[in-house]
C-alpha cells in the first residue's frame, strides 16, 4: 500500500508549528508571571 | 439530585455510549479492533489524548487544590508542549514506519524480547493498579455525597466501559473519548460562568481578582530551587517534560491512541493539539478553584468539605467539640467577611494605604479560619482514627452540587463520569493490546487467525476491567488522589523512558545492559521514594538519566559475543 502520509508530510511547515506550540508556552508562563505580580 | 439532572444525566451516558457503539459496531480484524484500522483523524486523536488523561480527579481534585492551595499546580504541565515537540520529532515517525501496535514492540525490533516484555510488564503492573484507581476516586466521592452504594458507582463505570470498549475496540473508545471530551469543556465553561455569576453582585471581577491574590491563591508561578518543593516552575518544566515524555511517548494507554492515525501528521497534529491547549485548559480548572474560594468567601463555607465523613464523626463523644468549633468557625466567618468587605471599599477607593492595611487584616482573618479548620480535622482524626482528612476532593462537588440550577447538576455529574469511562476505557483497551501482542501473541500463539486475536483481545479487555472494578471495589483510602497516581506513575515513568532513549540513540547498547540499567535504576528510584523528601516530578528525570547511564557503562562490562541485534528476530 502506498504511505500516502509521506506526500503529506513535506506539505507542513513542521518547525513553524513547533515554533508555535513552544512560543504559546513562554507566552503562558509569562501570563501567569504578570498575573501573580499585578494580584500579588 | 432531581429528576431533570437524572434525565440529563442518564440520557447523556445512553447518547454517547450507544452512538460509540453503533458506529463501531462489527469490527473484526486486529488491525481494525486494536488500531482503530489507521483512519483516526488529527482532531480525535487529539480529543481522545486529552480525554485519557483527563481523569474524574482531573475535575475533582484540580478546583479543590486551587481552592486550598492557588495556582501553582498548572506549573506540572509546563514541561507538556515541549515534550510533545519531541514526541512529534523522535518517537513518532519511529513507531509510523515500523507500524506498530504496542509501543513495547518498538524495543523488541532494537534490542530483544526480554527488554520488550520487562518494558511491557511494568506498564501493565502500573496501568493495572491505576485503573483501579481511575474507577475508585470519583466513586468514593460521589457515592458519599450523593447517598449511592460505593460499590455499585464502581460496579456502573467500570460495567458500561467493559461494555463499549469490548464491542467496539480501539474505534469505539476513540469515537466515545471524542464526544466524551467536549461535554467535558462544555460542562467546565458551563460551571466557571455560574461560578462568577454566583459572586456577590457588590464585588466587582477586577476586585475579586486582588482579593484572590492578596490570599495567595493566583501566585502560579514558584522560582525557588528546592527539590523537596513538590511544584517549582524548575519541576515543571524539566520534572514534567521527562513526565510527559514518558506518559505520551511510552505509556501504551497515550499511544495508542495515536497509533491509529491515518498519517503521520494527523497523530503529530493531534499531540500538538494538546500541548496548545492543555495549559489553557487546566488554567480554567484551576481558575474555577479560586473562583470558588471566592464565592466561599461570600457565603459560609462548611467546616469540612467530606460531611459524610463530618457526620460519622459527629456519632463519637467528639460531637459536643465539633459543634463548638463549627460555632467558633462561623464567628471567624463573619469577621473575615466583614474585614473583607473592608479591603473591597479600600479597593474601590484605590487607596494604597487602606489596601496594605486591609490586606494584612484579611491574611490575619483567613489564617483565623484555617486554624479552625486545622482544629476540626484533628478532632475528626482523634474521632476517627482512620479517617481521612484531606477534603479538597470534595470542595468543587459540594460547590456544584449547592450551588448549580436543576439539570446543570446533572451535567457535572456527567463530566466526572464521562472523564473517568474516557480514561479507564484508553486504560483498559491498552492493558489488553499489551497482553495480547506482547506476551499472548509473541510467547504463546504467534500464528493464529484476525479473528482469534480480536477474541482474545475481548477476553482481556474484559479480565482488566472486572480486575479494576474489583480493585477499586476493595481500594483502601488514599492520601490526596491526584497525587497518588501520579506518584505512582512517577515510580516508573522515568525508567521506562530511559530505555526508550537509550533504544533511540543508536545501536551500540544491548537489550542486556538496558534490563539491567532499568533494574538499577528503579531501586535508585524506590530508594528516593522510600528515603528522601525529593518531589516525585524529580524521579522521571533522574531515574531516565540513570538508565541511560548505566546502560553504557554495563556495555562496557559485558563483552560482545554475538551480534547485537540477532536475538531479536
Amino acid at each position: 500500500m502506498p504511505d500516502k502520509s509521506k506526500g503529506r508530510e513535506a506539505d507542513h511547515p513542521w518547525n513553524v508549528i513547533y515554533l508555535l506550540v513552544a512560543g504559546a508556552l513562554v507566552l503562558e508562563i509569562t501570563a501567569f508571571a504578570i498575573l501573580g505580580w499585578i494580584y500579588r | 439530585v432531581s429528576l431533570l439532572d437524572w434525565i440529563v444525566l442518564l440520557g447523556t451516558l445512553v447518547v454517547i455510549v450507544g452512538y460509540g457503539v453503533w458506529k463501531t459496531r462489527g469490527t473484526q480484524d486486529m488491525a481494525g479492533y486494536l488500531r482503530g484500522g489507521n483512519q483516526v483523524k488529527w482532531h480525535t486523536i487529539g480529543l481522545s489524548v486529552m480525554a485519557t488523561q483527563a481523569s474524574a480527579i482531573t475535575f475533582l481534585s484540580t478546583p479543590g487544590q486551587a481552592y486550598q492551595d492557588g495556582m501553582r499546580f498548572i506549573q506540572f504541565y509546563f514541561g507538556m508542549p515541549l515534550a510533545m515537540i519531541v514526541l512529534s520529532i523522535i518517537f513518532l515517525p519511529r513507531y509510523f514506519n515500523l507500524r506498530v501496535y504496542t509501543a513495547y514492540e518498538f524495543l523488541e525490533s532494537r534490542f530483544d524480547r526480554k527488554t520488550r516484555q520487562l518494558t511491557a510488564f511494568l506498564f501493565l503492573l502500573q496501568r493495572g493498579l491505576s485503573a483501579g484507581i481511575t474507577i475508585y476516586a470519583p466513586a468514593i466521592i460521589v457515592s458519599s455525597m450523593l447517598g449511592w452504594s460505593l460499590r455499585l458507582t464502581c460496579l456502573g463505570i467500570g460495567g458500561v466501559v467493559i461494555l463499549y470498549t469490548v464491542l467496539g475496540g480501539q474505534k469505539a473508545v476513540s469515537q466515545t473519548q471524542q464526544q466524551q471530551m467536549m461535554i467535558m469543556l462544555a460542562g467546565m465553561v458551563v460551571a466557571f460562568i455560574v461560578v462568577l455569576l454566583r459572586l456577590p453582585p457588590e464585588i466587582s471581577f477586577g476586585n475579586a481578582l486582588h482579593i484572590a491574590g492578596a490570599l495567595g491563591k493566583l501566585d502560579a508561578l514558584d522560582f525557588s530551587a528546592d527539590p523537596t518543593t513538590r511544584y517549582t516552575l524548575w519541576s515543571g518544566l524539566l520534572g514534567g517534560f521527562f513526565l510527559s515524555l514518558s506518559y505520551f511517548g511510552t505509556d501504551q494507554s497515550q499511544v495508542q491512541r495515536y497509533l491509529g492515525a491515518q498519517s503521520l501528521a494527523a497523530s503529530r497534529f493531534g499531540l500538538l493539539f494538546n500541548g496548545f491547549l492543555k495549559i489553557p485548559m487546566q488554567a480554567l480548572i484551576l481558575f474555577i478553584g479560586v473562583m470558588v474560594f471566592m464565592f466561599y468567601q461570600f457565603n459560609a463555607p462548611p467546616i469540612f468539605f467530606n460531611q459524610s465523613e463530618l457526620a460519622r464523626a459527629k456519632l463519637t463523644p467528639y460531637a459536643h467539640a465539633l459543634t463548638s468549633l463549627e460555632a467558633k468557625h462561623a464567628d471567624a466567618f463573619t469577621h473575615k467577611q466583614a474585614e473583607l468587605w473592608k479591603l473591597d471599599h479600600a479597593l474601590d477607593r484605590q487607596d494604597p494605604e487602606l489596601i496594605a492595611t486591609s490586606i494584612v487584616k484579611v491574611r490575619a482573618a483567613e489564617a483565623a479560619t484555617a486554624q479552625v479548620r486545622a482544629e476540626t480535622k484533628a478532632t475528626i482524626t482523634r474521632a476517627l482514627p482512620n479517617a481521612n482528612t484531606k477534603d479538597a476532593d470534595y470542595i468543587f462537588l459540594t460547590f456544584v452540587m449547592r450551588n448549580l440550577p436543576r439539570g446543570l447538576v446533572g451535567l457535572l455529574l456527567v463530566v466526572i463520569l464521562f472523564a473517568a469511562m474516557s480514561s479507564v476505557a484508553g486504560e483498559l483497551s491498552a492493558l489488553s493490546s499489551t497482553t495480547l501482542v506482547d506476551f499472548y501473541r509473541r510467547s504463546f500463539r504467534p500464528l493464529a487467525s484476525d479473528a482469534h486475536y480480536v477474541n482474545v483481545a475481548k477476553f482481556f479487555t474484559a479480565g482488566w476491567g472486572i480486575l479494576a472494578v474489583l480493585f477499586a471495589t476493595y481500594a483502601s483510602m488514599l492520601d490526596n488522589l491526584i497525587q497518588a497516581v501520579n506518584i505512582l506513575g512517577s515510580l516508573f515513568y522515568g525508567t521506562v523512558l530511559g530505555i526508550f532513549l537509550v533504544a533511540f540513540s543508536g545501536r551500540t547498547v544491548r537489550g542486556t545492559s538496558v534490563c539491567l540499567a532499568a533494574l538499577v535504576a528503579e531501586g535508585l528510584v524506590i530508594a528516593l521514594f522510600v528515603g528522601t523528601q525529593v518531589s516525585f516530578l524529580w524521579y522521571n528525570v533522574i531515574g531516565c538519566l540513570a538508565v541511560v547511564i548505566f546502560a553504557r557503562i554495563f556495555e562496557v562490562f559485558f563483552p560482545r559475543r554475538k551480534i547485537a541485534g540477532a536475538s531479536s528476530t
